[in-house]
Order: C-alpha cells, then sequence, then structure tokens
C-alpha cells in the first residue's frame, strides 16, 4: 500500500516535471559559428600564416640577439689586436705606438 | 535536384553526404536543424549553461567525425539521437566520478522541504527530479530520465541505448526504488 502510494506520488512529481520544458538555452545563439571554429581547430585550419608570423616574433628576437651576442664575443677588439702584435716580435715598435696613440 | 523537391529526411541524407564530402555550410545547416533537440536532451543532463554548451559540442563533434557511416537505413534523426544518448550517458558517468571527488559544499543545493503533492508547481517539481537523479548512478539517471521526462518506450530506449529491452526494464525499475529512497530518505515523500 505504501509502495503503491509512493509510485503515484512519483508519477505526479514527473508528470509535473514534464511540464515545465527546459526551453531554449541562450548557448543555441552562435552556436553553429562556435562548432564550425573548434571544427577548424580540430583539423588544424584554426591559425592562418600570418598569426603563425605573429606568434614567432618572440623566437626570432630570441635567435638575433644570441647571434649578436656570440659575435660580438667573437670580434677581436683593441685588446686582441695588442696581444696579437706583442707575441709577434714588434714588441717595442707596437708598445710605442700605442702609447703615443700614433 | 533542389533541396525544396526533397522529403525532409531526404533532404537531411543530401545534406549528410554533402558535408561528409566535405561541405561545412552542410554540416552547419544540419546543426541548426537538429540543435534544439539536442540542446533539450542535454540540458536534462547538465548543471550549467557551460556544461550544456560543451555536451552539444561533443555531440555535434562526434556526428561529424561519424558522418560517414551513416548509411541512411534510419532517418538521421535517429541517427543522431543514438550518438546524443550515448555521449550524455558517458557526461554523466564522468559527472558522477568528478562529484565523489568535490568538497559537499558545492553539492549543498537541496530543494528540501517541498513536499509532493498538487501545490508544488512545474518548476519546482522540475528541481526536485533534477536534485533526486543527481543522486542516482548514470545508467539509472540514463534510463529513468528517457523513460519519464522524455517519454520514450522500453524498445526506443533499447535502441537509443543499445541495451537489452530486458536490461533497460530492469535499470528502469531499479531506477525507480532508488528515486523513491532518495526522496523518502529527505523527506519528500510524507
Amino acid at each position: 500500500m505504501k509502495n503503491k502510494e509512493a509510485d503515484e506520488r512519483l508519477d505526479l512529481l514527473f508528470a509535473k516535471a514534464r511540464a515545465a520544458d527546459p526551453g531554449p538555452s541562450a548557448r543555441e545563439e552562435g552556436f553553429e559559428g562556435r562548432l564550425m571554429a573548434k571544427l577548424r581547430e580540430q583539423r588544424g585550419e584554426g591559425t592562418p600564416w600570418y598569426l603563425w608570423a605573429w606568434r614567432s616574433v618572440p623566437l626570432f628576437t630570441a635567435v638575433v640577439l644570441v647571434l649578436i651576442t656570440v659575435c660580438g664575443a667573437q670580434t677581436p677588439g683593441t685588446g686582441a689586436f695588442l696581444s696579437h702584435s706583442l707575441t709577434g716580435g714588434y714588441e717595442e715598435s707596437t708598445l710605442v705606438s700605442y702609447y703615443t696613440g700614433e | 535536384m533542389t533541396s525544396s523537391s526533397l522529403s525532409p529526411e531526404e533532404d537531411d541524407e543530401h545534406l549528410v553526404k554533402t558535408a561528409a564530402a566535405g561541405d561545412d555550410r552542410a554540416f552547419a545547416e544540419l546543426v541548426t536543424r537538429y540543435k534544439r533537440r539536442v540542446f533539450r536532451l542535454g540540458a536534462r543532463f547538465t548543471r550549467s549553461e557551460h556544461e550544456l554548451d560543451d555536451l552539444c559540442q561533443e555531440i555535434f563533434l562526434k556526428v561529424y567525425e561519424n558522418l560517414k557511416q551513416f548509411r541512411g537505413d534510419a532517418p538521421f534523426e535517429h541517427w543522431l539521437s543514438r550518438i546524443a544518448v550515448r555521449t550524455c550517458y558517458d557526461a554523466l558517468r564522468k559527472q558522477r566520478y568528478e562529484k565523489r571527488h568535490l568538497p559537499l559544499d558545492e553539492l549543498a543545493c537541496e530543494p528540501r522541504d517541498r513536499r509532493i503533492d498538487d501545490q508544488l508547481s512545474a518548476a519546482e517539481a522540475r528541481s526536485v527530479v533534477m536534485w533526486a537523479l543527481a543522486r542516482l548512478k548514470a545508467e539509472e539517471r540514463l534510463v529513468i530520465t528517457l523513460m519519464e521526462l522524455e517519454e520514450k518506450s522500453v524498445k526506443e530506449i533499447a535502441g537509443l541505448t543499445g541495451w537489452t529491452e530486458v536490461n533497460v526494464k530492469v535499470r528502469a525499475w531499479r531506477a525507480r526504488q532508488a528515486l523513491k529512497r532518495v526522496l523518502e530518505e529527505t523527506g519528500h515523500e510524507k
């Protein structure tokens, strides 16, 4: 008897709940656009070449900075020229030139 | 052959073939036609608009991935419904797992002290049902939702879920018992 009543109440609850249709969702608007964008993204078509170029700017900047640093370190400066001259047998004349500024 | 000279089923089939051949506009047209139905079903199993949007996207992405497998034996709508129901079932199982790992405070949204009688409004009844269904197992929630809220027959549910008719009946009976227990324990059934 108690079980029957519980069943009846459950049926009543479902009947009432059915009457409350969820209704259209706000998310339905523009859904196709979002879905197609996701689809393109999955297929790897999402990013055009100019965006990839723009995203690569930090990488290229880093490469350029590294190259500048490496090239700068390898270019012989005044100190390197002086030491080379000192070991080449022209010690005296080189030193005189260096100190007199000739 | 223009689309206006075709029946709705033939028209759908034509759109499916065109979409499967790579025409995105044809697929978008199919989405426009069926999104209301998919959103309506998805709303039965999700807790927020955001979750609903994600679920519907997942359903249509699966449809797109399997377009070439659509043979046209049954209407497109039936084929789509099967994918939708199975994706909802997967989402329910995932929710169940997540719920076990959520702090209790986040689940404290119980519509208590609402007796089930003629005074209960449709909106209140819906929230009580949603609250009680959230306490069932994924398969119980799926079967009772399809049977009682979507008013599908045992045969239809078996077709949608891939379960046998006996299995559907057993699960539906268990779901009703579990639901009665939940409502009784929380004071809705007095």
